[in-house]
């Protein structure tokens, strides 16, 4: 699906989440919103998912993005550091890191499942699988935009533990990579 | 007569409903797929009969295991449908529900678990979802028996509706978003001390001792109770019983009725486990060495199934399930296994693939020895010491990491990943404790005794008539060749066809090394199941896999039992 997105200079935005339920209770509000740290990015209803064009495993993207002027340094966009020390990078000197010139890439706010740090909670933004797949952690209670909690993760690449609606859930490590969710 | 069926999400008290509606008494516990078959028992609804099918657990009508696609079967039969929801997980079930009303069979739903969802600060204004639904909506406490009367007295307001045509799944769930959003509130609640509990035994580092820490203490409880009924109640009884039966086999006088019913002799006295009667032996192995450790390990496993732990145990050994061909999930039918091998192989029909139920099929039969040959194994090692205990103990599960690591290599298909719903810590109700194990004891009886007298009367008949020396002598190249047993420990082998714990009880006359027992009981475990078993496993896996399979139990008892000859005995 293409739509466009006013707010982010213009450019078109792939978005690949089915709609979204979002009278659930449990559900996150997708209105527009700012984060602070940066005091850059944008996020309006469910267009700015888009942001992961800034993966450096899509340079394309990154071109496009570029040539709309949307780039870290420019309103409209941030950079977003999700868990806990990036690279190793202290949290505190991220926004110097911010200044010492134009990064090398953008980290995602866009992540796998499996990178979330213990107790950090996320929102669910798509699958990338199979309509089977999709359907079965739909049924499981794991729907897009559904806030999710990562409680345990398991050693020699066993299963990891999520909370969603107060409710514990095992998942495959395999499976979880194939979930994405954005990191707030 | 009108069929009611009862259908709902895994795990949401299903079969204490079916329980409640029929009085009939059927196993629920505190983990998804604890139904994977359905049940029927008989109710009356204003004098009329009507039949009550128990459905096993399903997300949605499009199945992806064996036992939702029962669930999906049984409904075609239904004239009315109870919908069980959990109403502490009102938004997932609803999808069920709105899958159940498209297909115009009347619906009625029971709101479960409604005394845990008000504890946990979940409102539901069920009124309003009767309403936005257009089906009766009753909130029930099944556990307790609330609201089962209104739930039946509301059945006759339900009638069919045409069939609607099915919506896609994401506009279900955009309804069923904006139905829970109208009808229920949830208020914020801080972490209870039952949370913690169920943190600290799902993390690695605290959950994998507390694991151990559990499975330890399952077995040492398993073996106190067991040993502790033996030596207070059921010695002192056989003990009682013995001058009764010594009188009746007087009375008798040489001859086949003494052989067949008090059985041989030994030094002149009956020895229960030795004389090989039927109502000695085939009492004594039941009744006094199996039945004691029957009842300790079924009452053991109930508590934790309705503890819910064991969901949290098949988490933490995913890593080691994952490499054997199945997925955590698989510790489920190898503990039920281990009380009897029976409900083992039906519990494989929740994995998901036919790789995943061919392999735990399949290792389960190899080497996974029942709590009444595992009894009898302690009966018969025991006396000369831990240490041989332990060598039948580590063999096999050796032998099921090896087999499970060489068939999830071999064997073609896929091998899905976990996906498992951890349900919460819940206190075990005594009452339903008791009941289960009441329940499985009575199905081991009915099971056991029949099948012990009939082995028993068989081996008699044999040796009368000389197949026993005969079927001793044709495979004895094999069992003294290859295993370094007497000859006459074939009829034992093949005798574990219908009885394993018979068939370790037949070893003891031989007079066997210690050594030569820890083989022959082991191979006695791997190379084929008892004909209960197999006669479920040919249903489960179908006559070519269980060929297959069967080709497997054999090839792997020759392997073992030479290995262990050439290791224990030197060649």
């Amino acid at each position: 699906m293409i739509a466009s997105n006013p707010e982010c200079g213009g450019p078109s935005i792939r978005t690949t989440s089915p709609p979204v339920n979002t009278s659930s209770p449990h559900t996150s509000q997708r209105d527009t919103r700012k984060t602070t740290a940066g005091g850059l990015f944008v996020m309006h209803n469910n267009h700015c998912a888009g942001v992961r064009y800034f993966r450096a495993r899509h340079p394309e993207d990154r071109e496009t993005a570029d040539k709309h002027g949307l780039n870290p340094f420019k309103s409209g966009v941030s950079i977003l550091y999700p868990g806990h020390g990036f690279l190793g990078i202290p949290k505190y000197l991220y926004p110097a890191y911010q200044y010492l010139g134009k990064p090398k890439f953008v980290m995602p706010m866009e992540v796998p499942l499996t990178s979330l740090a213990i107790d950090q909670a996320a929102i669910v933004r798509h699958f990338i699988g199979g309509q089977h797949f999709q359907h079965k952690l739909r049924m499981m209670g794991m729907r897009e935009g559904k806030v999710v909690k990562l409680l345990a993760s398991q050693p020699l690449m066993g299963p990891i533990v999520i909370e969603i609606d107060r409710r514990e859930l095992t998942i495959g490590r395999r499976m979880a990579k194939h979930i994405i969710v954005e990191t707030a | 007569m009108k069929k009611i069926v009862l259908m709902g999400n895994p795990n949401v008290g299903k079969s204490v409903v079916f329980s409640r509606l029929t009085g009939a008494r059927v196993i629920s516990s505190n983990y998804p797929g604890s139904t994977v078959d359905f049940a029927k028992g008989r109710m009356h609804i204003r004098g009329h009969e009507a039949e009550i099918i128990d459905a096993p657990g399903t997300y949605s009508l499009q199945a992806s295991n064996k036992a939702e696609e029962v669930a999906a079967l049984v409904l075609d039969q239904a004239d009315l449908v109870i919908n069980v929801v959990d109403a502490t997980n009102l938004e997932r079930n609803l999808f069920l529900t709105l899958e159940l009303i498209e297909t115009g069979k009347p619906v009625v739903i029971a709101l479960n678990i409604w005394d845990e969802a008000v504890r946990s600060g979940i409102e539901i204004d069920y009124p309003a979802l009767e309403e936005e639904l257009g089906v009766p909506v009753i909130p029930v406490v099944a556990l307790s028996g609330e609201g089962i009367r209104e739930l039946v007295n509301r059945m006759d307001e339900v009638s069919s509706r045409p069939v609607q045509h099915p919506v896609p799944d994401e506009e279900k769930w955009i309804r069923i978003g904006s139905v829970t959003k109208k009808v229920q509130t949830i208020r914020h609640r801080h972490p209870t001390i039952r949370d913690r509990i169920s943190r600290a035994s799902i993390a690695p580092i605290t959950g994998v001792p507390i694991a151990i820490g559990v499975i330890f203490l399952a077995f040492f409880t398993v073996r106190i109770i067991g040993e502790t009924m033996i030596q207070f109640i059921f010695d002192p009884i056989f003990g009682l019983y013995l001058p009764y039966v010594t009188a009746l086999g007087n009375w008798f006088g040489p001859g086949i009725l003494q052989e067949v019913l008090i059985g041989r002799l030994i030094d002149g006295e009956i020895d229960y486990v030795q004389s090989l009667g039927i109502l000695t032996t085939g009492l004594y192995v039941p009744l006094g060495m199996v039945l004691p450790y029957i009842i300790s390990f079924y009452f053991t496993l109930s508590i934790l199934e309705d503890s819910g732990y064991l969901p949290r145990l098949a988490t933490l050994a995913d890593s080691v399930f994952h490499r054997l061909g199945m997925h955590g999930y698989g510790i489920v039918p190898l503990f039920l296994g281990m009380g009897c091998n029976v409900p083992g192989a039906l519990a494989t029909r929740c994995l998901e693939t036919r790789k995943q139920r061919f392999i735990s099929a399949t290792l389960l039969a190899i080497a996974v020895p029942c709590m009444a040959q595992l009894a009898m194994i302690f009966g018969v090692l025991g006396p000369f010491g831990l240490s041989y205990i332990f060598m039948v103990i580590a063999t096999l599960f050796i032998v099921y990491i090896a087999a499970g690591l060489v068939l999830a290599r071999f064997v073609k298909g896929e091998s899905y990943e976990i996906c498992l719903e951890i349900p919460p810590y819940r206190m075990p109700d005594p009452g339903i404790i008791a009941k289960k194990t009441w329940m499985r004891v009575r199905g081991f009886l009915g099971e056991a005794i029949p099948y012990l007298f009939a082995g028993i009367l068989l081996v008699n008949i044999l040796y009368a008539t000389g197949f026993l020396d005969w079927i001793g002598n044709l495979f004895a190249p094999l069992t003294a060749g290859l295993f370094g047993l007497p000859k006459e420990a074939t009829t034992a082998l093949l005798m574990g066809f219908l009885r394993k714990d018979l068939a370790v009880g037949m070893l003891i006359p031989l007079g066997m090394a210690p050594l030569q027992l820890v083989i022959a009981v082991t191979v006695l475990t791997i190379y084929f199941p008892c004909v209960a078993t197999f006669a479920v496993l040919v249903r489960e896996l179908g006559s070519i896999d269980m060929l297959k399979s069967t080709a497997l139990m054999v090839a792997t008892a020759l392997v073992v039992g030479t290995g262990m000859r050439i290791i224990l005995l030197g060649v």
